[in-house]
This record gives C-alpha cells, sequence and structure tokens, in this order.
C-alpha cells in the first residue's frame, strides 16, 4: 500500500467524493461524444429538414472528396508545428535567461509571462490593431523606416496572413513555455552546477550535459501538451482571421467550428469532428503511455 | 565583472530586451489607439502618441458598446464557475490522492484524456442537449460548459497539491478525536489555501476568456462576456477602432491584476502539481 | 456520511443561486408600471455606427406616435447576423419583429420560424401604396404562398463609376459589356496604383459574381425546362475566364481578399475606377467621394444585345412566431414601410423605396443613381430576373462553397468550367430536393 493513502472502512466514500466529476464528464462530455458519432452518420441540417435522416457513410465520403478538408489537415499540421517548435525555442531561451540572477528580474518575469493569461480573442483584437492595413503600427513603422512603400494587408494578404497569426499566437505561446521550463529549470540543484564548475566546465558544456538531459522530460511533457493545445485552438484564428483568406489559415479545428457557426450542415460538421477526435485519440494514448511509464500513479 | 559575467549579462539582454519589446508592443498601441480621437486614429500620417489623448473611448465602450454589461457578465459567470471548480477538485483530488480504489487508474486517464477533446467538436452537440434543456441563451449554460472544461485539469493539480501534504496531519487530529470531515476541513484546507488559490486563478483565467461556446449559446447582448463583445465590434461593417481598444484594455483589466498576484505562485504552482502528475 | 450529504445539499442550493433557469423570451414584455404599454424587441441585421443612429431616430419617433408601444432595439454585425438568427430560431428565443435579408426568407419559413402576417396586411390602410411586385416576390419564397414579411427598401446591382475619369481619359459611360472592358483596360495605370476595375473576390463576392454572369450572357431564366441550373451558361464560363484573366493585371491583387469593406475601399480611395456592387454602398461613396466624384450605371447590354438586371432581394421585416405581440410588430414593421419612413431610410442608405408614393419624390426624381434606378426597374425591355434565393442550401452555397472555389479560379487553380459546373450540379440537387418536397406537401 502506498505511504499516504488511507484503507477506508466506508468503502463507498472516494466513490462519493468523485461523483460530481464523474457526472458532470459522462453528461457534458462523454455523451455530447457519443451524439457526435451519431450525428456523423445522419443528414441533419435545419434549414433543409425535409432532407434529415440517416445518411449511412455519406457524410464521410463527401469529406474525403473535398479538397478543403485536406488543405485544412495541412494547414493543421503546419500549424502545430511551426507553434510548438518556436515556442519551444524562444521559450527555452527565455527561460534559460529569467533564470539567472539579476535586478529586476520579477518585474521582467511579470511582464513577460503576462501574455499567458490572456484570452485568444484580446490577443486577436491586440493584434488586429497592429495589422491593420490602415492605421496599423506596422505598417506605420514600416514606411517610415522606407523598408515598404505601400501598406500591406496582413491578415488579407494570402503570402502573409499565415506568418501573421503565427506570431499573434507566439505571444501567448512563448509565455506558456518559458514558465513550465523555468518551473523545471529551479527544479535542478545548484549543486550539479557548482561541481562542473569545479572541474571546468564552460556555459555551453553545462547546457548540454547537466540543464538538458534534466529538462528532456519537461521539455517532452509540455511539447506533447501544447502541441494537442495548439491543434484545438480556436479562439485566436476565429478572430482574426476567421480561417481566411481562401482557407489559409483554416485549420481543422477551425473548419469544425465554422461548419457549426455559420453553415448549417452539422451532420457534415460531425463527420469533420470525428476525424479530428480520431486523430487526437491516437496521440493520447501514446501520450498516456509515455507519461505512465515516467511516473507512477 | 568577469569576462564570463560579461557576456552572460550580454547574453540575457539579448534574449530579455527584443521579447520584452515583442510583450509590449502591443499593449503599447492598444494604449495609445483607445487614448486618440477617433478621427485621428485613421488620419495619415500614423502618429504614435496621441496628441491630444482622450479618454471618451472608454466611455463609450463602458456606456455606449455595453463594456458594463460585459464586464458583469464575465464576472458572474467566471465566479459562478470557479466555485464549483474548485469544491469539485478539492473532492477529486483528495480522492484520488489518499485513496485507493478500482477504477482510480481508468478514472485518471479518463481526465487525462478529457483535455485532448477538440472543443470544437462538442459545440453541435451540447448545443442541442442545452436547447433541450431550455438553457440556449442564459448563462447557466456557460457556467456548466466552463465547469466541464476547466474540472479535469484542475482536479488533477488539486491532486498534486493534497499529496504533497503529509496524511498524518489528518490522522494525527482524527486520533485527537476529529471525524474525518472536520480533519479535512480544519487541518487540511488551511494547509492547501496556495493551492486552492491556484486551482481557483487557474480556473478563473480560463473561464474569463472562454470564447467559443459562449459566442454561440448566447445571444442576448446583454449577456455577453467581454470575449463576445470583442469579437462583436469587429464584426461591423465600421470599426471603432478607438472604442475597441478601450473594450480591449477593460477586458484585460481583470486577468492581469490576477495575473500579477498568481505570478509568484505559478511556478512554484506547476512544479508541485502539474509536473508530478 | 451525513456531512456528505450536506456538502451534496449545499453545492445544490448555490448552484441555484447562480443558475438562471429558463432565460426570458427575447420577446416581449409587459410593464408592470402601466399595463397597457407593449414591449417589442426589433433585430437590425446590419447595425453599426453608420446606420445605427438612423434606426435610433426612427424608433423614437415611432414611440412618440405609438405612445403604447417601446421598441427594444438589438444590433447585429452583419457577419454574424445569420448564424445568430439560426441560433435563435433553434433555441425559440427569436424577436417580435426583425430585418432580414430576402435569401434567408424561405431558410427561416421552412424552419417555422415566421408569423405569416396576411391578415394584418390586408387590412392594413397603406397596403397599396407598396408596389405589388415586391409583395409577390415576398410571397414566392413561402411554399405556402402566404405573405411573411414586408419590404420597405429595395435593391438593385450597381455598376459604379467615375464620371471624372472617364473624362479624363475621353471615354463614353459604357453601353455594353464589351464597352466595360473596354474601359476597364484603358483607364488602367499601374505604375500609379490606378485599375480600371476591383473584384469581389472575398466574402460576399459570388453575389456580384451572379450578378454579372446573368447581365453578360442575356440569359433569363435560373433554370431551364429540365430543372438545370443555367450558371454553367457558356457564356457565363466565358465571362469568368474574361474576369479571371484581368485579375491581377487590371485589378489590384489584393481583390482576392476583397469583401464589401474591401472592395468599398478600393472603389472610394480611387484605386479602382469601377466595382459592381448595389445602390446600397451609396453612403460610403458620397461620404468619401463626395457628390458629383461617383456615378452609377444600373444596366449593360448583354452579348445577344438584350438587357438583364439581377437581383436577389432585399431586406425585409418578419414577424417572428415567438412573438407575444404579433399585432404590435406588424405595427411597427408596416410603419417602417410608410411612405416617410421608407424615404427617410432610403435616403439615409441610398436605397431605392418600395412605396409608389416616394417614387416622385425629390430624392428619387434627383439623385442621379436613383433616377438611374428607377428608369432601369420602369424600362420595358429591361428583364428583371431574381436569383434563386427561394430554395434552401443556396445562401450556404453560395457563401461557403462557391466563394472559395471563385477564389481558386482568380488563383488560377481551377478552371472556370469546374468552378461553374460545380456550382451548377449543386444548385440543380438543391432545386431538385426541395421541389420533391413541396410535392409530397
Amino acid at each position: 500500500m502506498r505511504k499516504g493513502t488511507i484503507v477506508s472502512q466506508k468503502a463507498a466514500y472516494p466513490y462519493l467524493l468523485i461523483t460530481p466529476a464523474v457526472l458532470f464528464i459522462l453528461l457534458f462530455l462523454a455523451y455530447p461524444i457519443t451524439r457526435v458519432f451519431y450525428l456523423s452518420f445522419q443528414h441533419y441540417n435545419p434549414s433543409r429538414p425535409f432532407m434529415n435522416g440517416f445518411a449511412g457513410w455519406a457524410n464521410y465520403t463527401t469529406l474525403f472528396q473535398q479538397k478543403e478538408f485536406y488543405e485544412a489537415v495541412w494547414v493543421s499540421i503546419k500549424w502545430v508545428v511551426t507553434e510548438v517548435f518556436l515556442q519551444l525555442v524562444l521559450g527555452l531561451l527565455v527561460a534559460l535567461a529569467l533564470n539567472c540572477h539579476f535586478k529586476g528580474r520579477s518585474i521582467l518575469r511579470t511582464i513577460i509571462f503576462m501574455p499567458w493569461a490572456l484570452s485568444g480573442v484580446l490577443t486577436a483584437t491586440l493584434w488586429a490593431l497592429l495589422y491593420n492595413e490602415h492605421m496599423g503600427l506596422i505598417n506605420a513603422v514600416l514606411r517610415q523606416f522606407g523598408l515598404i512603400t505601400k501598406n500591406i494587408a496582413w491578415t488579407g494578404n494570402l503570402n502573409k496572413v499565415f506568418g501573421a497569426v503565427v506570431v499573434a499566437e507566439l505571444w501567448r505561446g512563448i509565455p506558456f513555455f518559458a514558465i513550465s521550463l523555468l518551473a523545471a529549470l529551479q527544479n535542478i540543484p545548484d549543486e550539479l552546477y557548482e561541481s562542473s564548475d569545479i572541474d571546468g566546465c564552460g556555459r555551453f558544456k553545462k547546457f548540454q550535459y547537466i540543464t538538458l538531459p534534466l529538462l528532456k522530460e519537461q521539455i517532452v511533457l509540455s511539447s506533447l501538451l501544447r502541441f494537442v493545445w495548439e491543434f484545438n485552438s480556436v479562439d485566436l484564428i476565429f478572430s482574426l482571421t476567421g480561417g481566411g483568406p481562401a482557407g489559409k489559415t483554416t485549420t481543422l479545428s477551425i473548419l469544425i467550428a465554422n461548419q457549426a457557426i455559420h453553415t448549417n450542415n452539422f451532420g457534415y460538421g460531425s463527420a469533420i469532428s470525428v476525424i479530428s477526435f480520431l486523430f487526437l485519440t491516437f496521440f493520447a494514448v501514446f501520450y498516456v503511455q509515455l507519461t505512465r511509464f515516467g511516473k507512477g500513479i | 565583472m568577469s569576462k564570463q559575467q560579461w557576456t552572460t549579462k550580454l547574453l540575457i539582454a539579448l534574449i530579455l530586451v527584443p521579447i520584452t519589446l515583442f510583450v509590449l508592443l502591443p499593449l503599447f498601441w492598444a494604449v495609445s489607439i483607445s487614448l486618440k480621437f477617433e478621427g485621428d486614429i485613421s488620419k495619415l500620417p500614423i502618429t504614435y502618441l496621441p496628441s491630444p489623448a482622450t479618454i471618451e473611448n472608454y466611455i463609450v465602450a463602458w456606456y455606449n458598446v455595453g463594456f458594463s454589461h460585459y464586464f458583469v457578465n464575465s464576472v458572474v459567470i467566471s465566479v459562478g464557475a470557479v466555485i464549483f471548480v474548485v469544491i469539485m477538485s478539492i473532492m477529486t483530488g483528495y480522492s484520488l490522492s489518499r485513496y485507493q480504489f478500482k477504477g482510480k487508474g481508468i478514472f485518471m486517464i479518463v481526465l487525462l484524456a478529457t483535455q485532448f477533446v477538440p472543443v470544437a467538436v462538442l459545440l453541435i452537440p451540447l448545443f442541442n442537449i442545452f436547447n433541450n434543456l431550455n438553457l440556449i441563451g442564459s448563462r447557466t449554460s456557460i457556467i456548466l460548459a466552463n465547469i466541464t472544461f476547466q474540472l479535469p485539469f484542475n482536479a488533477i493539480l488539486m491532486r498534486g497539491f493534497i499529496s504533497s501534504i503529509p496524511l498524518e496531519l489528518e490522522e494525527a487530529a482524527m486520533i485527537d478525536g476529529c471525524s474525518k470531515t472536520e480533519s479535512i476541513v480544519r487541518i487540511l484546507l488551511p494547509i492547501l489555501k496556495p493551492g486552492i488559490t491556484t486551482v481557483a486563478a487557474f480556473a478563473f483565467i480560463g473561464c474569463w476568456n472562454e470564447f467559443l461556446f459562449s459566442f454561440m449559446f448566447l445571444n442576448d447582448p446583454k449577456k455577453f462576456t467581454l470575449p463576445i463583445g470583442l469579437k462583436y465590434m469587429q464584426g461591423q461593417f465600421d470599426i471603432n477602432y478607438g472604442a475597441l481598444a478601450a473594450g480591449a484594455l477593460i477586458a484585460m483589466s481583470v486577468p492581469i491584476v490576477l495575473f500579477g498576484y498568481l505570478q509568484k505562485h505559478l511556478v512554484t504552482g506547476l512544479t508541485s502539481g502539474a509536473v508530478k502528475g | 456520511m451525513k456531512k456528505m450529504v450536506v456538502l451534496f445539499a449545499l453545492l445544490a442550493l448555490s448552484f441555484g443561486i447562480f443558475a438562471q433557469g429558463k432565460p426570458e423570451a427575447t420577446g416581449s414584455q409587459q410593464d408592470v408600471a402601466s399595463p397597457q404599454i407593449v414591449t417589442i424587441t426589433f433585430w437590425d441585421e446590419n447595425a453599426g455606427p453608420n446606420r445605427t443612429p438612423y434606426f435610433d431616430q426612427m424608433i423614437a419617433e415611432f414611440e412618440a406616435t405609438h405612445p403604447t408601444i417601446k421598441v427594444n432595439y438589438v444590433g447585429l454585425p452583419w457577419s454574424d447576423a445569420k448564424s445568430k438568427y439560426d441560433i435563435a430560431i433553434q433555441s425559440k428565443t427569436t424577436p417580435d419583429v426583425g430585418g432580414i435579408a430576402e435569401s434567408w426568407l424561405t431558410d427561416f419559413i421552412i424552419k417555422g420560424a415566421l408569423t405569416p402576417i396576411d391578415e394584418y396586411f390586408n387590412t392594413w390602410d397603406r397596403k397599396d401604396d407598396i408596389i405589388s411586385g415586391y409583395i409577390d416576390s415576398i410571397r414566392n419564397a413561402a411554399p405556402d404562398r402566404k405573405l411573411y414579411a414586408i419590404s420597405n427598401t429595395s435593391n438593385i446591382p450597381v455598376y459604379w463609376y467615375r464620371p471624372d475619369v472617364l473624362a479624363e481619359y475621353g471615354l463614353d459611360v459604357p453601353k455594353s459589356w464589351n464597352d466595360f472592358f473596354d474601359v476597364i483596360v484603358k483607364t488602367t495605370d499601374v505604375a500609379n496604383n490606378k485599375y480600371g476595375f476591383s473584384i469581389r473576390g472575398g466574402s460576399g463576392g459570388c453575389m456580384q459574381l451572379e450578378q454579372m454572369l446573368y447581365s453578360y450572357s442575356g440569359v433569363t431564366e435560373m433554370f431551364d425546362a429540365k430543372g438545370n441550373s443555367t450558371i454553367n451558361a457558356p457564356k457565363h464560363i466565358e465571362l469568368v475566364e474574361r474576369l479571371a484573366s484581368i485579375y491581377g493585371k487590371y485589378t489590384p491583387e489584393s481583390d482576392i481578399t476583397n469583401g464589401y469593406k474591401e472592395m468599398v475601399a478600393a472603389f472610394d480611395t480611387k484605386v479602382a475606377n469601377m466595382i459592381v456592387h448595389n445602390l446600397g454602398s451609396y453612403g460610403e461613396h458620397m461620404k468619401t467621394l463626395g457628390a458629383g466624384k461617383f456615378a452609377a450605371l444600373t444596366k449593360l447590354e448583354s452579348v445577344i444585345g438584350n438587357n438583364v438586371v439581377v437581383t436577389n432581394g432585399s431586406v425585409v421585416y418578419s414577424v417572428f412566431n415567438t412573438s407575444k405581440h404579433p399585432k404590435e410588430a406588424f405595427t411597427f414593421a408596416s410603419w417602417l414601410c410608410e411612405r416617410d419612413q421608407s424615404l427617410f431610410w432610403n435616403e439615409s442608405i441610398g436605397q431605392l423605396p418600395t412605396v409608389r408614393s416616394a417614387l416622385d419624390s425629390d430624392f428619387v426624381k434627383n439623385a442621379q443613381h436613383m433616377r438611374s434606378a428607377a428608369e432601369t426597374t420602369a424600362d420595358p425591355n429591361v428583364i428583371i430576373v431574381s436569383t434563386p434565393i427561394n430554395i434552401p442550401g443556396y445562401a450556404d452555397l453560395l457563401n461557403n462553397v462557391c466563394s472559395r472555389q471563385w477564389q481558386e479560379v482568380l488563383l488560377g487553380n481551377r478552371t472556370a468550367k469546374s468552378f461553374l459546373d460545380n456550382w451548377a450540379q449543386s444548385m440543380t440537387q438543391l432545386k431538385k430536393e426541395y421541389d420533391a418536397y413541396l410535392n409530397k406537401k
């Protein structure tokens, strides 16, 4: 028996404690998910109720024939990989820097970590003001320094919009990694560094042989979590570009959200949802295996 | 200063100065626009600082656009959800931390698995469910949705916090004559305060920022939350940028203040709670 | 164990404090103070700093002349208006009365969201003042031919152009489509950032495109005798190819993402010399370019020599079936359609009144775009055709599928034929399914 656990006389006690949570999860998570699976095999469109009914695989076959589905998958992959990679690297640099002692460290920490607490919509609003073609700061500055002669429509330009959205999300994402990596860095005992000093190790060697290995676990865990989070993230993209233009910023999650909110094609939207969900389930299994073997439950 | 220390300081500055500027840039611009007269905002050439400055945008956002309502609704929904999330996290976390029982492993996996559900997927079915319960359009539906989304992660977090408090303390209290519940309430909870605060703040920020479901389920502008208010202002043909910027700053006031307070606990909270899993 | 029960009870109790229960229907309430005052809720589908003040003014006047009715105004931004209505319909939280686009009418009728107003209309003293064509068009939206809305404004497609630019190049106002393309090419001066035309390639673009197609081809039926959509007629494919070929050369590259806002801005900032829109953007042009600097062209001769003008309906006012005060709701809606209000509203937004007695007003007679619109709609040689807004699924198809494929054509990633064939196929299918449903009823 594990230390710190109770052998309860009332066997029902632990179950009672988790009942509310179980209820919520059953009612508002598990049941809806089964409903999504069910709806994906139905025609369900409130605008054309006369066509509602069993659809079999029709929604799926339509889906797999749509170019926009594959484009959304591609955008999702691009999005997640770019974001996680950039957030990780930059977040790690920031965490390393903030791990050192210097005057004003607290204030700087608060400032740099702060975007983590803000919503996707808010971030989108702030960046929309910067990116605005006519009165945005970015165009104004670029023109002042003669770097461009014509205003750029950052969220309207097919080539620039993806980068623009990536940067906006970075604003919120770097703090996440910075916070969790800093936490892990602070867990590394100073003695390790001190003894390597005695051995005459330089800064980069220290990083390579002490810091990195000890951080590895946290890096992997945070990255995986973030991978999922970015895959699911809708708020920022939805508010900044709505998924456009021409689907350049439409991830799978945005595709689903647009189906639910803008078109009335719920059956079809559910099919996309199922695909998304299955993809993440495989990922979840992978993640749980990894963490489970890392520590005891 | 030694050469090593010099280069260290340089490296730190090289990393932190750009990132600080990066973080502050959107805030600076939003503040600048929020203080400009509406006519000055699009006037060329673009000025970086408002001159003259005015607070009329804040007044317009608060009274005319309705940010006063949005603010109140955000508070009601967030506080309402957080109370339940905290209570249920403690209950669930206690059970997971202190007991071994059949199905516990599966339950923990389920909790973890809920983090992987693409929330957009739930839009349609939850809409149907709440519609059948006649809850669409009410803030209750959002409170329920928020509880569902915030509970799993915070339950796991709380479990971590509780695990780091020795059981012996409660056992000692029970030996002294306290009942089980008394020992929890009188001994455990006070020590758990940092954990409770962390969870409450996490959950609050999560609820405050919730957008997608609020956007779909709330129809009456008087019930809108701040994120919806912001999105609506951008959907119009003619956007009042000054009021939009002012509204954005109003919306971020609470998370920033909360975050400033939370910040110290955040790093330690994550270390003890989440990393151990 | 007992403590557990207490805990649960506490949970349930505090839930009750925060819970809202069934929301008040956003419909009507009775004021407690004086039981005769009725409050109705009105949804404006296109709210914004430009239009809402006019509604504020009209509502104030309405309340002054109708002391027993109070109007609660709710403004929806255009980009979200339909979704908001859809959700309200499903959750039965629709208002008493609201402005809706005519292209949503059939959709809402089929969902059972609207109240037929025939009774109220037939006893309305101003009913004969409304031009019957508009009422017919509204009846056509309903499978049962009942009246589910009334209108106070009408809109037709307009080719906005700049007379000063034409004068500068010594060109006449185009009369045919070939003239039109000619003007575009001749008035383009890329070095000075001036283009002959700006295409609406972004949100809503297929509406304008469809209007251009039939004007170009001279085809007068949306469906042929066999029920197949005519959208992929050979001349339509030709026009799409012509437009794609001038995109980026004689039109700005940013056209690809032009929604309403961007396209109007291109015209108003003098980057594009011509755009295709409708009467509704008059206010924007007036504000930015000023009187005399822009003009409206309302008809272009097709390649087969006739004149086709394509409408896609305008905004109408409907009473929703969740309303507890349909009579008052109709009173407000019909009041908006009376001559004075119709004139005020249309003068403010630059569109055509649907009220006969307003057609000889100074506004209609003197404003250039109004004169042009009135002449064209009254011209017996002009054939007025309506897009198939009455087929459920049409709006969805246009906004979500066609938009995307139109952009692909402009980018060169799809052929015009493939685009229009897909469109035609979907449209034919939608019509077939709808007709089957109607026949079963």
